[in-house]
C-alpha cells in the first residue's frame, strides 16, 4: 500500500489549489482508515489515512466509488465546485463485497439485477480443491460434477457443459471441459485471486448462451500494479496422500510490474468408506471391512506463469505466459463396473496447456471513449487419454482470441460501452475414442452493456450479437450395428454378420448460426441496506461442435454419443442413423430473475428465484439402443470368468457395448430457489444458513439427467484471538426426480471443520490451518456425477497446511 | 457519443440484414470410406476389423521384432532376431515379413500370421500367432527384393570379388509355407540386378562382358532377359535388344516392366503371348544433369509409374511421373520443405496417391489428376508428423514408413518419438499411434491385400 499512498500524496500536492478533501466515516462519524478511493473512469485510487480522510484533485473527479472492508459500497456523484469537505458515510456490511475485475459496469453481490458471487482471498484459500467444481460447489446455487477427484465443472442451476462458459482472466479457458465430464478444467485455483461466478447481462460481454452463466477465474499473470506481495501454501491431505505446494508474487518499479506464479500438487487415489462400486457394495462382507479406494484416481500437476506489465498513467499493457501440466487418471474407465484391483488396467490423462495472454486496461480522453480494455490469448490444449502405456485418444483444441472493450464516457447517467470479440478454435480428437470430428469454430461478436441509475433504482441492459460457424470438414457417419438389449439370441448372431461391413460416410459440414441475445434487469434498493431486483433475459446459444457432430464412443460418460446432426431410422426393423432431415435451431432461453437482499446490519438475507424456459434445449437421449464401444480391452476372459458371481448376464453379455445416446433438441424448463441468511450475534460468533433448489424438467414431463438434488446447511463461525474455527454443515438430499436409464441418489450429510491459526508476526501474515472434510466419514454419492455408482465422495480427510503472504 | 451509437445501430441493422437469430446448415456429401472387409465375404470368419492387418516394427536396439495387431494395437508377439536385417520387405501376398541379411548371406521368414486362402467360391480367413519361419533363402548378398501377385523375387547379387556369381530365387506364400525349394535363376556372373516376377515369367537384369557393356560401373547391368519357368528354373527366352546402361532399379504395372537407367528408362511392354517389346524412353530435359532415375515405383492400379533422379554426388532430387503409353516423363512439384530429403516413399492404396517421407517429418502426399486427357501427378498436400526437431534422430535411423495393402492407412515409425503413428490417408489426420518404449527402426504391413494382384515398391 506504501506506493499507492505515497502516489496519491503526490498527486495531491502537486495538483492544484482545488484539490477535493473528503473524509470516510462508519455510521458512528468514526474515521475509516484504508478506505479505497477510486475515481470513476481513471485509473485512480486512494486510500484514507488513520483519521479516513483523503485529498485528491477535483477537476478529475466526477463520481467516486468508495470501498472499505467489512463496509457497503457506495458510489457517490460530485457536483462541479464543491468546495467544501465531504462527507462519507459507509454502512457495515454482512455481507462480504468484492467486486468483479474486468466488466465494464459495477458488479458485485449487492449491486446487480442477478447473482453474482466472487470467491476471493481467504475464502477461496479456505474453499480451493485440486478442480474447480469442487472449489466452487459450496456457493449457493452451484453443485459439482464430482469426477471422482480427479475432474470436474461447475453445475450452476443444473446447467453445466457448454452452458457454463468458463474464462481465465476473461478469455476462454480452450480446453477440452466442455465436452466431457472426466476432462478437467484447465485452470488452477491455488494461484488464483479470486473466481467469478456471473450472471446476467454481464455474461453477455463474455459469450452468449451461457445461460447458466460464467465462471471466471482471474489471476493477476498480467499485473495491474506493481505492489509488492506475494503469496504461498503448503498443505498435506491424508485421504489422498496430497502434498501443495503454490507461490504467487508480484513486484515491479514505477514503469514495470512482473509476476510469477507455480505450484505442484501430487495425490494417490483416496480412500472412501465404502467399497465404491455401488453394485458391488450388496455382498461386501467383513473382508473388506476398511480400506477402500476409488483405484485410478490419483493425480499429479503442475504449472508455472509469468508475466509482466508496462504501468502507464493511464493504464497498464501486459503479456503472460502459463504453462500448465496435468497427469490424472481416468476412474470408472472399464465396463460393466468390473473393477478387480489386480486387473484394473491404468487408463489415465496427460495434459499439456501453454497460455499466452496479453491484458490491457487504457483510459483515455478521446471523443466519447473513456476506456479502452484489451483481452488477447493464444492458448494450444492437448490432452491424451493412455491405456497400458498407448495412447488411446487425443483432444487438442487450439484458440486465439482477442476481445476489446470501448467504454464511453457518462451520457446522461448512462455507463457502459460496446465489446468487440473474435475467436477462432479448431478442435480435434484423434484416436479410439475420437466421437468428434475436426473442426474449426469462428466467432465474431459486439455486444452492448448499459447501466443508470434513475433514483433508486439500478436499471442494467445488455445485447449481443455473433456470428458463429462452425466448419467440420470430415464428418463420419459409420454404418454401426445397432440393437436393443431385449433381442433373442438368434436374431443376435444374425445381426453381428454385417457387422463394420458397411461404408463410412463423410461429410463436410458447415454451420452459420446467428445468435442474439438481451438482458434487462432493475435493482431498486427501496429502503437503506435493502433492494430488490428482477432481470428478463432472452438468449440464443448455437449448439457446440460437440453436440452437433460427435459420432462414436464416449468412455467419459460411458456412452455412444451422436450428434443433433443425425436422427434415428428404422428399415424393416433395423434401426440406423442417417441425417437428421429436420433443420437445426438455435436454443433459446427466456429467463425471469428475482432476487430480495438485506444487507446491512446484523443479519443479511440474499433471496433468488428463477424460472427458465428453453426452447431446443440440446440434450442427450437415451435412444434405448446399444452399439459396440469399438473398445477391446483384451481382457475378455476375465470379464467372463466373473460373470456368474454376479448374476447380472445381460450386463455382462454386452460388456463391451454401450448405450446410445442421440444429441438432439426439445423444450425444457427450469425453476428454482436460492436463500442465504447471516447472522452476526457479536464480534466474535456468526452463522449462516443457506438452501438451493432447482427442478428441470422436460416439456414432455421426464427429467433431465444429473440435477442437483435440493440442499440446505448451516455454518458457524467463531473468531477468538488469532484462532477462526468453522462448522459447517450440508444436507443434500434425496434426488428421485430421474432420467431415463438414471439411477435415484440418496442423499447424505457432510460436517466440515476448519480452524486457523495466525501466527504472532510481525511483518508477515502467516496462518497454520486444519481442515476436517466429511468428519463423519459417511457415505456420499453425487447425483450430478457421471461416476456416482462407482466414485463416491472421498471419506473422511484431515488436511494440514501453511500459508502466508507478505 | 452519437458516433457511440451509430455503430451500435450499424451492427443491429447488420444483424437483422443477416437474421438474427438464424441457423443454416450447409451439408456436402464426400466419397465414402469403404468398410474394412467390403468386397471379400469371410464367411463370418472374420472378427471385426481383423483384416486392417497386423504390422511388424523392428527394435533395432534390442534386436527384435513386435507384431501389432492393428484393429486393435496389442502386441500379438515380439520375436528375437539373429542377426539385424538390412531391410523387412513383405513377401509376394503380406503374410510373411522378409529378414534381409546381406552380409550373412540370408532371408529368413517371420510369419505374421493373417492370411487367407481360396475355398469353393470364397476365401477362408486364418489367423494365428506370428512367429519366426524355420525357412530361409541363401545365397550371396541378398539385395533387391521385388514383391508382386503373389510372389515375391530375390536377388542374390553375388560377389566379383569371391568368384561367386549372381542368382534369383522366386517364392510365393505357400511355397514358404509348405517350405518348397524356390523357382531359382542362376546367373554366370555376378551383379547388381533386379528382377521383376510376372506369374511363370520372370524379367531380370543381364550384366554382359565388362569388353561390351555399356555400363560405366561395370557391377551394374545393362539389359534385361524374359526368362521363363520350366521345373522350378528359368530359363531365358529372349533378350530385350535395348541398352540400359547402369540400370538400377525397376517397378511394373499391368502390362509394362520399366528399368532405371543413366541416360533415361528401359520400357517393356507385354504383348501377345508373353512376348515383350521393350523401347527407350530418354530422360526429358528436366532431369538435372547431374542426376539419373535410379529408383522407380510401380502400381497395377496405375498406368503411370513415378521415378526418382538423385546421385550420389549430389542433395538434388527430384521426382518424375512417367506415362509409358504416352512416352514421356514429367517432372513433379512435390514442393519440398527446407533441407528435407526423402527417406521413404510409396503408392497408396489404389494407387489413389504416391506418398513422399521426409528426414525432416513431413509426409508429403502426390495426387493424380486428370487435364485434357492426360493424368497429372501433383503435390497435394503435406501433414506433419513428428513434434520433435528431426536433429534429434538417433544415429543409424531415420523415419520410416509402410502402406496398407487393406485400406487408405499409412503407418510412420518415428524412432525420437518413439511410436508409430496412424495415418489415415484419406482424411490426412494422424488417427492412432502405437506408443513404444524403444525407437522403432522400422516397420511393415502384413496381412490381407484387398485385392490380389498388386505391385510393390522396390
Amino acid at each position: 500500500m506504501g506506493y499507492k499512498k505515497l502516489a496519491a500524496l503526490v498527486l495531491a500536492l502537486s495538483s492544484n489549489a482545488y484539490a477535493l478533501e473528503g473524509k470516510v466515516v462508519d455510521e458512528n462519524g468514526d474515521g475509516i482508515a484504508g478506505a479505497q478511493v477510486e475515481i470513476v473512469g481513471r485509473n485512480a485510487e486512494y486510500t484514507t489515512d488513520q483519521n479516513g480522510s483523503f485529498n485528491i484533485p477535483q477537476d478529475e473527479v466526477g463520481e467516486l466509488h468508495i470501498a472499505a472492508d467489512g463496509f457497503n459500497h457506495k458510489i457517490v456523484h460530485l457536483h462541479t465546485n464543491e468546495r467544501d469537505t465531504i462527507v462519507i458515510a459507509l454502512s457495515r456490511s454482512i455481507l462480504e463485497i468484492v467486486d468483479v475485475i474486468g466488466v465494464p459496469i459495477h458488479a458485485s453481490i449487492i449491486e446487480s439485477a442477478l447473482p453474482v458471487a466472487v470467491v476471493s482471498g481467504e475464502a477461496l484459500r479456505d474453499q480451493q480443491a485440486a478442480t474447480l467444481g469442487d472449489t466452487l460447489e459450496k456457493q449457493v446455487g452451484i453443485h459439482t460434477s464430482f469426477h471422482a477427484n480427479v475432474a470436474s465443472t461447475p453445475v450452476i442451476r443444473g446447467l453445466s457443459g457448454p452452458r457454463v462458459r468458463i474464462t481465465q482472466n476473461g478469455l476462454d479457458v480452450s480446453d477440452a471441459s466442455r465436452v466431457g465430464p472426466d476432462h478437467v478444467v484447465a485452470t488452477e485455483a491455488s494461484t488464483a485471486e479470486q473466481i467469478e461466478i456471473l450472471r446476467g447481462p454481464a455474461t453477455l460481454f463474455y459469450g452468449s448462451g451461457a445461460i447458466g452463466g460464467v465462471v471466471n477465474v482471474v489471476d493477476n499473470r498480467v499485473p495491474r500494479d506493481s505492489e509488492t506481495e506475494a503469496h504461498w501454501l503448503l498443505s498435506r491431505e491424508t485421504v489422498n496422500d496430497q502434498n501443495l505446494a503454490s507461490f504467487s508474487g508480484k513486484t515491479g518499479s514505477d514503469t514495470f510490474a512482473v509476476y510469477a506464479d507455480a505450484f505442484w500438487r501430487d495425490s494417490d487415489d483416496y480412500e472412501v468408506p465404502v467399497e465404491p462400486d455401488a453394485d458391488e457394495e450388496e455382498h461386501d462382507d467383513e473382508e473388506h471391512s476398511s480400506d477402500f479406494k476409488v483405484e485410478n484416481s490419483a493425480e499429479e500437476s503442475s504449472g508455472f506463469t509469468l508475466g509482466g506489465s508496462y504501468l502507464l498513467d493511464n493504464g497498464y499493457v501486459g503479456l503472460s505466459a502459463g504453462r500448465l501440466d496435468r497427469e490424472y487418471g481416468i476412474p470408472g474407465h472399464s465396463h460393466g463396473g468390473h473393477e478387480h484391483g489386480d486387473d484394473e488396467e491404468s487408463v489415465f490423462a496427460e495434459l499439456e496447456q501453454n497460455r499466452f495472454q496479453l491484458l490491457s486496461e487504457l483510459h483515455v480522453d478521446y471523443g466519447w471513449l473513456r476506456a479502452i480494455n484489451t483481452r488477447a490469448a493464444y492458448t494450444d490444449y492437448e490432452h491424451a487419454e493412455i491405456e497400458d502405456g498407448e495412447v488411446g485418444t487425443v483432444f487438442e483444441n487450439e484458440t486465439a482470441e482477442i476481445r476489446v472493450d470501448l467504454l464511453h464516457k457518462e451520457f446522461d447517467h448512462w455507463k457502459g460501452g460496446i465489446n468487440l470479440h473474435i475467436k477462432s478454435s479448431d478442435e480435434s480428437a484423434a484416436g479410439e475414442e475420437a466421437f468428434t470430428p475436426v473442426s474449426s469454430t469462428e466467432t465474431l461478436a459486439l455486444a452492448l452493456v448499459e447501466e443508470k441509475h434513475f433514483g433508486d433504482v439500478l436499471v442494467q441492459f445488455g445485447a449481443r450479437i455473433e456470428s458463429v460457424t462452425i466448419d467440420a470438414p470430415n464428418v463420419l457417419l459409420p454404418d454401426i450395428e445397432l440393437h436393443g438389449h431385449e433381442d433373442e439370441e438368434g436374431e443376435h448372431d444374425h445381426d453381428h454378420e454385417g457387422e463394420g461391413a458397411g461404408d463410412t460416410r463423410v461429410f463436410a459440414v458447415d454451420h452459420d448460426f446467428t445468435p442474439m441475445s438481451l438482458s434487462v434487469g432493475a435493482v431498486w434498493e427501496f429502503a437503506d441496506g435493502y433492494n430488490a431486483g428482477i432481470s428478463v433475459s432472452h438468449a440464443e446459444r448455437a449448439p457446440s461442435a460437440a453436440e452437433l457432430l460427435s459420432f462414436g464412443p464416449h468412455i467419459g460418460t460411458g456412452s455412444y454419443e451422436v450428434g443433433a446432426l443425425f436422427e434415428l431410422h428404422e428399415d424393416e426393423g433395423e434401426p440406423h442413423f442417417e441425417l437428421s432431415a429436420s433443420d437445426l435451431e438455435l436454443e433459446t432461453s427466456s429467463n425471469i430473475d428475482l432476487s430480495f437482499r438485506k444487507f446491512e446490519g446484523d443479519v443479511g438475507i440474499v433471496l433468488n428465484a428463477f424460472f427458465n424456459q428453453v426452447d431446443n434445449y440440446y440434450y442427450q437421449f437415451p435412444t434405448g439402443l446399444f452399439a459396440e464401444s469399438g473398445h477391446d480391452h483384451g481382457d475378455d476372459d476375465h470379464a467372463h470368468g466373473d460373470g456368474e458371481a454376479h448374476g447380472d448376464d445381460e450386463e455382462d453379455e454386452h460388456e463391451d457395448e454401450l448405450p446410445v445416446f442421440l444429441f438432439t433438441s426439445a423444450d425444457a424448463e427450469f425453476y428454482g430457489l436460492e436463500a442465504q441468511g447471516i447472522w452476526r450475534i457479536n464480534e466474535n460468533w456468526q452463522t449462516t444458513l443457506f438452501t438451493d433448489f432447482v427442478h428441470s424438467e422436460l416439456k414432455s414431463g421426464a427429467y433431465l439427467p444429473r440435477t442437483p438434488p435440493m440442499r440446505f446447511g448451516a455454518e458457524v463461525d467463531y473468531q477468538y484471538d488469532r484462532f477462526d474455527f468453522n462448522l459447517s454443515w450440508i444436507h443434500y438430499d434425496d434426488q428421485n426426480k430421474v432420467a431415463a436409464l438414471e439411477t435415484a441418489t440418496e442423499g447424505y450429510d457432510l460436517i466440515d471443520v476448519h480452524v486457523n491459526y495466525a501466527l504472532p508476526l510481525r511483518d508477515q501474515d502467516i496462518t497454520v490451518f486444519l481442515k476436517i472434510e466429511n468428519l463423519t466419514d459417511e457415505e456420499a454419492r453425487v447425483h450430478t456425477s457421471f461416476l456416482k455408482d462407482v466414485a463416491p465422495r472421498p471419506g473422511r480427510n484431515f488436511s494440514l497446511g501453511i500459508r502466508g503472504s507478505f | 457519443m452519437k458516433m457511440f451509437f451509430t455503430i451500435f445501430a450499424a451492427f443491429l441493422l447488420m444483424g437483422a440484414i443477416t437474421g438474427c437469430g438464424d441457423a443454416k446448415t450447409t451439408i456436402i456429401e464426400k466419397a465414402s470410406i469403404p468398410g474394412e472387409d467390403d468386397d471379400h465375404n469371410h464367411g463370418g470368419g472374420t472378427p471385426n476389423g481383423e483384416s486392417v492387418g497386423r504390422l511388424l516394427i523392428y527394435n533395432g536396439s534390442d534386436l527384435n521384432a513386435q507384431v501389432i495387431d492393428l484393429a486393435d494395437n496389442d502386441v500379438l508377439a515380439t520375436l528375437n532376431l539373429d542377426a539385424a536385417p538390412s531391410a523387412i520387405p513383405s513377401s509376394g501376398g503380406f503374410r510373411y515379413a522378409m529378414l534381409v541379411e546381406r552380409n550373412a548371406d540370408k532371408v529368413g521368414f517371420i510369419d505374421g500370421g493373417l492370411w487367407e486362402e481360396p475355398h469353393d467360391d470364397h476365401f477362408d480367413l486364418f489367423q494365428t500367432t506370428p512367429e519366426m519361419s524355420d525357412v530361409s533363402l541363401s545365397g550371396s548378398r541378398p539385395t533387391h527384393v521385388v514383391g508382386h501377385d503373389g510372389q515375391v523375387a530375390v536377388f542374390f547379387d553375388g560377389n566379383g570379388d569371391a568368384g561367386i556369381n549372381a542368382s534369383v530365387q522366386v517364392m510365393t506364400d505357400e511355397m514358404i509355407e509348405k517350405n518348397e525349394s524356390p523357382y531359382t535363376l542362376d546367373y554366370a556372373v555376378a551383379m547388381h540386378g533386379v528382377a521383376e516376377p510376372r506369374g511363370d515369367h520372370l524379367l531380370s537384369t543381364i550384366r554382359r562382358d565388362d569388353s561390351v557393356t555399356s555400363s560405366g560401373n561395370f557391377i551394374l547391368p545393362d539389359q534385361v532377359g524374359v526368362y521363363h519357368l520350366h521345373e522350378g528354373e528359368y530359363e531365358l527366352e529372349q533378350t530385350l535388344e535395348v541398352e540400359c546402361p547402369d540400370l538400377h532399379g525397376a517397378a511394373q504395372n499391368e502390362t509394362t516392366v520399366v528399368f532405371g537407367c543413366g541416360d533415361g528408362l528401359l520400357v517393356a511392354t507385354e504383348g501377345d503371348n508373353h512376348e515383350y517389346t521393350a523401347q527407350k524412353l530418354l530422360n526429358s530435359s528436366d532431369v538435372d544433369a547431374a542426376l539419373r532415375i535410379g529408383s522407380v515405383w510401380g502400381h497395377h492400379a496405375s498406368e503411370q509409374f513415378i521415378g526418382m533422379a538423385n546421385s550420389r554426388t549430389s542433395d538434388l532430387i527430384q521426382f518424375f511421373s512417367i506415362d509409358t503409353a504416352e512416352n514421356e516423363m514429367t517432372l513433379i512439384e512435390w514442393q519440398p520443405m527446407a533441407n528435407a530429403k526423402p527417406v521413404a516413399r510409396a503408392f497408396t492404396f489404389g494407387a489413389e496417391q504416391f506418398v513422399i517421407l521426409d528426414d525432416q517429418g513431413y509426409l508429403t502426399v502426390i495426387e493424380p489428376h486428370m487435364e485434357n486427357g492426360h493424368m497429372h501427378w501433383e503435390y497435394g498436400t503435406r501433414l506433419d508428423i513428428t513434434d520433435e526437431d528431426p536433429a534429434m534422430m538417433p544415429d543409424g535411423m531415420r523415419f520410416t514408413l509402410a502402406v496398407s495393402e487393406g485400406g487408405h492407412t499409412a503407418y510412420v515409425a518415428d524412432p525420437i518419438a518413439q511410436h508409430v503413428l496412424v495415418i489415415d490417408l484419406e482424411l490426412m489426420q494422424v488417427t492412432g499411434d502405437i506408443e513404444l518404449d524403444y525407437s522403432p527402426a522400422s516397420v511393415t504391413w502384413l496381412g490381407v491385400a484387398e485385392e490380389q494382384d498388386h505391385d510393390h515398391d522396390h
